[in-house]
């Protein structure tokens, strides 16, 4: 379903998009199988070989405990892309569902779901995450958390205002002119016009989790040692700066070229799409 | 004026919602805070005093309305681990905080500006592109990992600037200044990209109207044409994306502060959080998001104010 989307958004023909999707599917694959791929366990310690730099056997070099740093941000890498895609599906889902109940029943519902959503937006992501973890306790699933609450409201409010739209086009009315039940209706014929802008947000949630997570395990209350989180690492690099300038630069990278491969994809997503919009208007 | 009273109530509703959370902090904490204070080892006693001492034996919206009754009179509470009030401890930090992320303003503005108006002037330029492709990455970069990469650059490798700490810039301007580089420019960088992005496209889209042709006809020099023209329509829309952006960078300045030491309100509420302090996260988060929904208010008053043809039910005239 998704894939026909992105087809018909002529993103696979955005060679920036393009080629960001194949370096993020191929480094994506790379991550979720770090348990395979990684030299070493995350945790595996090599004692004598504290904070080595980069060399054949430890590509990125080892930590103050001697562990791989390779393997670790691997392994960093998937907890934050897991926390990422679990905060994008939840935001996905409760978004856009929201967000078409708001659009088709109007009134009260919508007058409600406004106010709530406004209120959320008040909170920066990082803070929401910060009350998370009040609420929570320190824990990994705290990022994944805020930065579905924090997208809910943008997504939707995208699937509103587009069920708004749609609504009052002519195909909608056919369907309701032929008879069709409301959920049939919003299923078959709303949501995939809409989805496409949805995709876009959705894609950012990502990124926003992604960052969310790191900065809460870095602040100490997101993950907790031993896991391998990449904010963690950097937490942990800042006392060595001056002897393993290494340990702060890879996990680093790490996250920030996944990030940039999110929003570059998004960009192109969001302008194929204004091309699709602007080839139908015009 | 309509519209300032209007929009004024609207943030009420907002205001009463963002409280209810922050409100609900010392309940629902994970760990009950007065066993936190007092230890496992409490008496029942001790502990119903102690319930009875923060006020935790009414019914919950008595307390509510104490709370709030309490901060309409400038009242947040007592922190419970030092003998300070809460309103006490913000007041120290909060110009430490608003210091920091007022020069990141000025430094992102500094950025911003000469480089959106160079690349819309030189639009297609391989400038254009470096600047294009900088703001990407200046996106993406998460503030942590900048801050961290500056400190190793400009503190450990090359010694040039103090790697943290903070001194008032009253008591030391040139100590402040020394101080505020790294942890502002780490700061400003965001949303030096998302307004260079914008001055970028707001300048060109200015550059391209009549009244810049009939300039330029008029036989003005291009720099006057660019500078007086053109840069003051392009450039006071601007002002609302800084507003737009200002929640973002007040949640990045928890990070900065922990990265640079800067003993701003981000450092004040994580030692609450990390101790238990509930009071005091309670006071810092309703600070933060108190100033989350002003910049919000006065970001739209402004653009109201810039675009006359913005009302209040979202309708053009």
């Amino acid at each position: 379903m998704i894939l026909v989307e992105l087809r018909s958004l002529r993103f696979f023909r955005h060679a920036v998009g393009m080629t960001s999707f194949v370096i993020f599917v191929v480094l994506g694959m790379l991550v979720l199988f770090a348990p395979i791929v990684s030299p070493y366990a995350p945790e595996a310690q090599f004692r004598g070989e504290e904070l080595l730099p980069p060399r054949p056997g430890f590509w990125f070099g080892t930590d103050d405990l001697g562990r791989d740093i390779l393997s670790r941000c691997l392994h960093g890498a998937q907890l934050s892309l897991v926390t990422g895609f679990l905060a994008a599906a939840m935001a996905g889902v409760a978004g856009t569902v929201l967000g078409t109940v708001a659009g088709f029943c109007r009134g009260a519902v919508d007058a409600v779901l406004g106010r709530i959503f406004d209120t959320i937006l008040a909170f920066p992501g990082l803070l929401l995450g910060l009350a998370v973890a009040v609420f929570l306790g320190k824990g990994l699933y705290n990022a994944a958390i805020a930065a579905a609450v924090i997208n809910l409201p943008l997504i939707a409010r995208l699937a509103r205002a587009g069920v708004l739209g749609e609504q009052e086009k002519e195909y909608a009315q056919a369907a309701r002119a032929i008879g069709a039940g409301p959920s049939r209706i919003v299923m078959r014929h709303l949501l995939p016009n809409i989805l496409p802008i949805i995709l876009v947000q959705v894609t950012l949630t990502v990124a926003d989790a992604m960052i969310i997570e790191a900065g809460l395990s870095f602040l100490g209350l997101g993950a907790q040692p031993p896991q391998p989180s990449l904010g963690i690492m950097l937490r942990d690099s800042r006392n060595f700066l001056s002897s393993a300038q290494w340990y702060a630069i890879f996990p680093g990278i790490f996250l920030t070229v996944f990030l940039m491969l999110i929003s570059f994809m998004s960009d192109a997503l969001s302008e194929s799409h204004q091309v699709r919009a602007r080839r139908k208007v015009g | 004026m309509r519209y300032l009273v209007g929009r004024l109530l609207q943030i009420l509703p907002v205001m009463f919602m963002a409280s209810i959370p922050v409100f609900l902090i010392i309940h629902l904490a994970e760990g009950d805070p007065v066993l936190m204070l007092l230890g496992v080892e409490a008496t029942t006693e001790s502990i119903e005093a102690m319930r009875h001492r923060l006020g935790l034996d009414q019914p919950l919206w008595q307390q509510y309305v104490n709370w709030i009754v309490g901060i309409l009179n400038g009242n947040v509470g007592r922190s419970v681990m030092s003998s300070f009030t809460v309103h006490d401890l913000l007041a120290q930090r909060i110009p430490a905080t608003f210091a920091l992320a007022g020069v990141a303003i000025l430094f992102a503005m500094i950025m911003a500006f000469p480089l959106g108006i160079v690349a819309a002037i030189r639009r297609g330029s391989v400038f254009d592109h470096i600047v294009t492709a900088g703001t990407s990455v200046a996106i993406a970069i998460p503030h942590f990992w900048l801050g961290i990469i500056f400190v190793l650059l400009f503190a450990v490798e090359l010694n040039w600037l103090p790697a943290g700490g903070y001194v008032s810039p009253i008591d030391s301007p040139a100590k402040f200044a020394q101080l505020v580089f790294l942890p502002a420019l780490t700061l400003s960088l965001y949303i030096a990209a998302a307004l260079t992005r914008f001055v970028r496209t707001s300048m060109s889209e200015v550059l391209q109207l009549d009244y810049i042709r009939t300039a330029h006809s008029k036989g003005l020099s291009p720099a006057t044409v660019i500078l007086v023209h053109a840069a003051r329509n392009a450039l006071i829309p601007a002002v609302t994306v800084v507003g737009v952006q200002f929640g973002r960078l007040l949640a990045g300045t928890i990070i900065v502060e922990a990265i640079f030491a800067w003993p701003g309100l981000g450092q004040l509420m994580l030692s609450a959080i990390n101790n238990r302090d509930f009071p005091v996260v309670q006071g810092a988060f309703l600070v933060f998001v108190v100033m989350v929904i002003v910049s919000n208010l006065v970001t739209d008053l402004l653009y109201s104010l810039i675009d006359p043809r913005i009302s209040l039910d979202g309708s053009q005239n």
